[in-house]
């Protein structure tokens, strides 16, 4: 038995502990199972050992993202579930539906923003979750979804523009603005 | 530069994605619009709090990574084998039964006596090497050296937020529970495909209560843990016809063009799985997956189906309120109308109730479907086992007026000694 931890295993195990739930997070919401989802991750780790991926990659989190997605998106194909990230399913579901909760109950809890998250168009989602989960910037964003950063940038926007209007609405507890004026 | 709204630059200047020399520029269009200057801080704020919620949400850890134990050395195995294998069965088990256990309170996993950290780093896998890295020890939740999927006929679970319907064949005919039932007192194994769970659930008569006097169907929905999975719910919807009179011609066929419709929450269900209708089953299948069309139903004529629930992530139900779980609406034709459709729809909240409180009907079916799933080897059974369907169905077996429940007692008795030879 090895009594020490080579430092590749320490760095392995710092990224596992570091995107390990994340990524598991991810996948049960492209999935929509976690048991997938522990598949997929489990997966997704093994080749990243096996491909070296961790020696080039300074940073991992555009690797890992990418191929926990591709393999999140198989999972769905073989099993023809109906794919949470088909580009044929986005914008399918409305953001006008207001969640049935009342104002005071979403205010008191504490997940409330990500519940309204919930209720966007899945790549919306998408993007809330790598851009505030896993602070990645448009660039990186982009590869994973395998679109252009301007379309990560679309996105966004109309995501926290909901997000703005809902939070505001509910939590009603925007700091109070004050405009300032240029010199 | 004038500042338009609706200009994403606006967003990614907020979160501090844009570069020289665009960021001087929006900085300079922003300082004469004080509606971009809200809009600016308001995209700060809702960051922040996105951010800090999604801290939360990993600290409760709602999700619990595999628990998988890496194997280094291929000998080990065939020297240690059996008892290796049972000893991490266990081990496992002991731990999916924990984290079952605090997912399901909705509460942070942690494990007596260890920090969330230490816990998290035992179960970990250490570094491995080439090809062993897939030969990990079997999830606890599956037989081991089962092949999953092997049957590939079946419903996958369907994520509700892309497609909340979901409809089920109003008619079914048990033949398929006769065949099964033959096969294995022959003492043979039936064939994978002549098991259609749907066909052995409705084999049996569920006690459903008689339509109200104003309606020719009564819809019957009622939820319990599932007992093969202990993070999802089980969902039983029962119709029952009005008892009619036969009519002069001696017919007492009492609606057709029958058609149900369940429409799920998707604030309460993140996905769901039609138990049985195996696709292969289905030829006539349309893409609503509704089914052939009836030719009328009878007076009295019952069916049931089931549905096994992934619910929404846990880390959003920090309130136990019951929320509307789903809503199922009949459709159908009056025979000697002029075509006209009606329809009855009920509303379903889940009330947390627990496999073990279930109605005992519920427990029955649970117990047929299981039976059905283990003979087809299903990607599907989770953790049940022969002995597990024994005691549901024994628990579900009520009055059994004509002693139908107890053939089928008997015959899962049967099966296990089948499995063992």
């Amino acid at each position: 038995m090895r009594s020490r931890k080579t430092d590749a295993e320490q760095k392995f195990e710092e990224i596992l502990q570091r995107f390990e739930i994340p990524l598991l997070q991810y996948a049960v919401r492209i999935t929509g199972d976690r048991e997938r989802a522990r598949d997929v991750v489990q997966e997704t780790f093994i080749k990243f050992q096996r491909n070296g991926a961790l020696d080039r990659a300074d940073e991992p989190a555009t690797w890992l993202f990418t191929v926990c997605r591709n393999g999140a998106l198989n999972v769905c194909r073989k099993e023809r579930r109906m794919m949470y990230l088909d580009e044929e399913a986005i914008e399918f579901r409305g953001t006008e539906e207001p969640l049935p909760f009342d104002r005071l109950e979403q205010k008191e809890a504490a997940g409330f923003l990500l519940r309204i998250v919930a209720t966007l168009p899945p790549r919306q989602q998408e993007v809330i979750q790598l851009k505030f989960q896993n602070d990645l910037s448009y660039q990186q964003i982009a590869k994973i979804m395998k679109t252009t950063a301007n379309n990560v940038g679309v996105l966004l926007h109309t995501a926290l523009k909901t997000l703005r209007q809902r939070y505001g609405e509910i939590a009603g507890d925007f700091i109070p603005f004050k405009p300032r004026t240029t010199e | 530069m004038k500042m338009n709204l609706d200009d994403p630059k606006l967003t990614a200047y907020a979160l501090g994605e844009l570069e020289e020399p665009e960021k001087s520029a929006v900085a300079r269009a922003i300082g004469d619009s004080p509606e971009a200057q809200r809009v600016v801080v308001e995209t700060q704020q809702v960051a922040r709090a996105l951010r800090s919620q999604y801290e939360l949400e990993l600290n409760e850890r709602w999700i619990a990574p595999r628990r998988f134990i890496a194997v280094t050395d291929d000998s080990f195995w065939s020297k240690a084998g059996p008892l290796a294998i049972a000893a991490v069965l266990t081990l496992l088990a002991l731990i999916g039964a924990l984290v079952l256990a605090t997912n399901r309170s909705g509460s942070a996993l942690h494990l007596a006596g260890s920090s969330p950290r230490e816990q998290a780093e035992s179960g970990r896998f250490s570094a491995v090497e080439g090809e062993e890295a897939s030969q990990f020890a079997p999830d606890p939740s599956r037989d081991f050296g089962a092949a999953s999927y092997a049957y590939v006929g079946e419903h996958p679970f369907v994520s509700v937020s892309s497609n909340p319907h979901s409809g089920f064949p109003i008619v079914v005919t048990p033949g398929s529970y006769s065949e099964v039932f033959q096969s294995i007192n022959a003492g043979v194994l039936p064939p994978k495909d002549t098991v259609r769970i749907e066909q052995m659930i409705n084999y049996f008569n569920y006690d459903y209560p008689e339509p109200r006097s104003d309606e020719l169907f009564s819809v019957n929905v009622d939820v319990a843990g599932c007992p093969w999975d202990q993070s999802h719910r089980l969902v039983r919807i029962g119709l029952k016809g009005r008892e009619a009179p036969r009519d002069v011609h001696g017919a007492n066929v009492i609606a057709r063009d029958t058609k149900i419709d369940v429409e799920f929450n998707p604030v309460s269900v993140g996905s769901y799985r039609l138990i049985g209708y195996d696709k292969r089953s289905l030829k006539g299948e349309n893409s609503n997956g509704e089914g052939p069309r009836d030719k009328g139903i009878a007076a009295g004529y019952t069916v049931t189906a089931l549905y096994e629930l992934v619910p929404v992530a846990q880390q959003f139900s920090t309130r136990q309120t019951a929320q509307t779980l789903l809503s199922a609406k009949l459709r159908f034709k009056k025979p000697d109308g002029n075509g006209e459709v009606q329809s009855i729809e009920r509303s379903v909240t889940d009330d947390g109730v627990d496999f073990a409180q279930a109605h005992p009907d519920l427990k029955f079916a649970a117990a047929v479907a299981e039976f059905g799933m283990i003979l087809c080897d299903s990607g599907y059974k989770g953790s049940g086992t022969l002995g597990a369907v024994l005691k549901w169905a024994q628990e579900g077996k009520g009055d059994d007026a004509n002693g139908y429940r107890a053939g089928f007692i008997e015959m899962v008795r049967k099966t296990q000694t089948l499995k063992k030879s």
